[in-house]
């Protein structure tokens, strides 16, 4: 069962999969996966090159894809509040209309596919009471790297942060900010993470995963050969395609729910 | 605006199909996000609003201006797709079924909607307004009112006058006293003695309907229904159906008090 969402405010598509029990035993707690797209894409992209309809009914899990703009999943200095927005307006909005879904940190997950598992990672730090795992494939942070005045400036909306020492300590420095949640005590989200070798964002996973191995965590990491197939016209380059997007969503889902 | 468009695999029919449903304000709904919203509190009353003939889910959000004023009336509106208003596809599943109990149960077990009589309402446009009648007479106990907009509720007639042997319709016949004959179940109710819907109907004086409506509002009458009745100048397009449902809301018992915008 699938449901499109077209929700105000920000006026997003939310694609919800359901299974298809549900309509007629609508659990008392549902689970829930939210998932985060890669730049470029949308969230109609999980109902065209993934199983997340099936998946659904297969993992007894409700799967809950918005679309978010850019993927750069946070606020715009003048601009959408991409990070409130999923943190706040959408899970209000999202459990009000499915009162079967589990408010509960255990019964919430979120899965990312390159960009969006930087946005998973980075949601499970701000909202821990939220989510309880975190799955990410393809990790994507490139966008921490080169020039830090530039970066500064398009990270957020083209409007920038006031100075590039706000920009570091802000969460969109996420390399950064994981010290500083671990070292503030915050309960720590389960870190599932997956990378092809040859991907162009494997060592952006690598540093990550190892990051959080330093800092005392204990991320589950899985890597196969192979690279992504997707032109990436920003860059020139290829990035993580749906192909691995979709068999890391299902083994994702055998994690959680096994 | 949230719109959810529902894809859902029904058993009556054996296929998937679509619905489309216009919550009211969420608390983050507008204008920005983390600006919240006096927002009336689940669960809400629902109107389950039927297209006609030939159309689909998106006829009413298309054509008509009412979901902002639903959204403040806190009033929850359901429109599915129909695909069989009289039965004639019956080898193709039971289309009646899939909307009259498949659907409530479906959309009552996971939305925040009320299960209760009083706050169900159901009506529809052309045979969306019949087949709402024969679901709202069949299902008493669920809706506290029903009605329709422009509706050959004299099904015989209209099957006699218009559609006598055209492909698709049943032959009139076959309707006196039959489940497709909605003035003979309104009798058989009303003489059982249980709780019988509020009913109102609606048509335009140059619809080709109305002679369909006359006769449809004289049974009513004649029984002692709770019956409106109301007429204005109009044929058989949106800018009845329009006049028609904003009446209907303004009838609805919902305690007569909108939301703030």
């Amino acid at each position: 069962m699938r449901m499109e969402v077209f929700v105000g405010g920000l006026s997003i598509t939310l694609h919800v999969f359901l299974p298809e029990d549900w309509r007629k035993n609508p659990p008392g707690e549902g689970k829930t996966l939210w998932l985060l797209h890669d730049k470029f894409d949308d969230s109609g992209d999980w109902q065209s090159y993934t199983g997340a309809e099936l998946y659904a009914t297969l993992y007894d899990t409700a799967l809950i894809a918005p679309s978010m703009n850019s993927a750069r999943y946070n606020n715009w200095q003048n601009g959408a509040q991409w990070e409130s927005y999923f943190l706040r307006d959408l899970w209000d909005y999202v459990h009000a209309m499915l009162p079967c879904l589990s408010t509960k940190r255990e019964d919430n997950a979120v899965f990312g596919l390159g960009r969006g598992a930087y946005g998973a990672l980075k949601f499970a730090l701000l909202a821990p009471e939220h989510y309880g795992s975190v799955f990410g494939a393809s990790y994507d942070d490139g966008f921490l790297k080169g020039n830090l005045e530039g970066t500064a400036h398009r990270f957020r909306g083209g409007s920038g942060y006031p100075s590039p020492e706000a920009f570091l300590q802000s969460p969109d420095n996420l390399r950064q900010y994981v010290e500083t949640y671990v070292q503030s005590g915050g309960e720590k989200p389960f870190v599932w993470l997956a990378a092809r070798t040859g991907d162009k964002t494997y060592s952006a996973g690598l540093t990550m995963k190892e990051r959080l191995y330093a800092l005392g965590y204990a991320p589950v990491w899985y890597e196969e050969d192979g690279a992504g197939s997707r032109p990436d016209h920003s860059s020139g380059g290829v990035f993580s395609d749906w192909a691995f997007g979709d068999r890391m969503l299902k083994k994702a889902l055998i994690a959680w729910r096994s | 605006m949230p719109l959810v468009r529902i894809s859902y695999r029904s058993d009556f029919v054996g296929r998937k199909d679509i619905a489309v449903l216009y919550p009211p304000k969420a608390p983050n709904a507008l204008p920005f996000p983390g600006k919240r919203t006096e927002t009336p509190a689940p669960p809400y009353p629902v109107l389950w609003l039927l297209h006609g003939g030939g159309d689909d889910f998106t006829a009413w959000p298309l054509n008509a201006m009412f979901l902002r004023r639903c959204e403040r009336m806190g009033l929850m509106v359901v429109m599915p797709t129909i695909q069989d208003f009289q039965g004639w596809r019956n080898e193709l599943g039971d289309f009646y079924r899939q909307i009259a109990e498949e659907l409530p149960e479906f959309i009552g077990n996971l939305f925040p909607v009320s299960r209760k009589r009083e706050d169900n309402f159901i009506a529809g446009l052309s045979y969306g307004g019949y087949l709402a009648y024969r679901i709202a007479l069949d299902h008493p106990e669920n809706y506290a009112c029903v009605g329709s907009f422009s509706s050959p509720l004299d099904c015989e007639a209209d099957l006699r006058e218009r559609h006598a042997g055209q492909s698709g319709f049943p032959s009139a016949d076959e309707i006196p006293g039959s489940p497709l004959d909605i003035l003979h179940t309104a009798a058989v109710l009303k003489e059982s003695g249980r709780p019988m819907p509020r009913l109102f109907q609606a048509c335009g004086t140059e619809d080709f309907t109305w002679r369909y409506n006359l006769t449809a509002r004289e049974h009513f009458r004649a029984l002692g229904c709770d019956h409106t009745w109301f007429e204005a100048p109009g044929v058989h397009n949106f800018d009845f159906w329009n006049l028609a449902l904003e009446q209907f809301l303004n009838y609805l018992p919902l305690g007569g008090k909108e939301a703030s915008k």
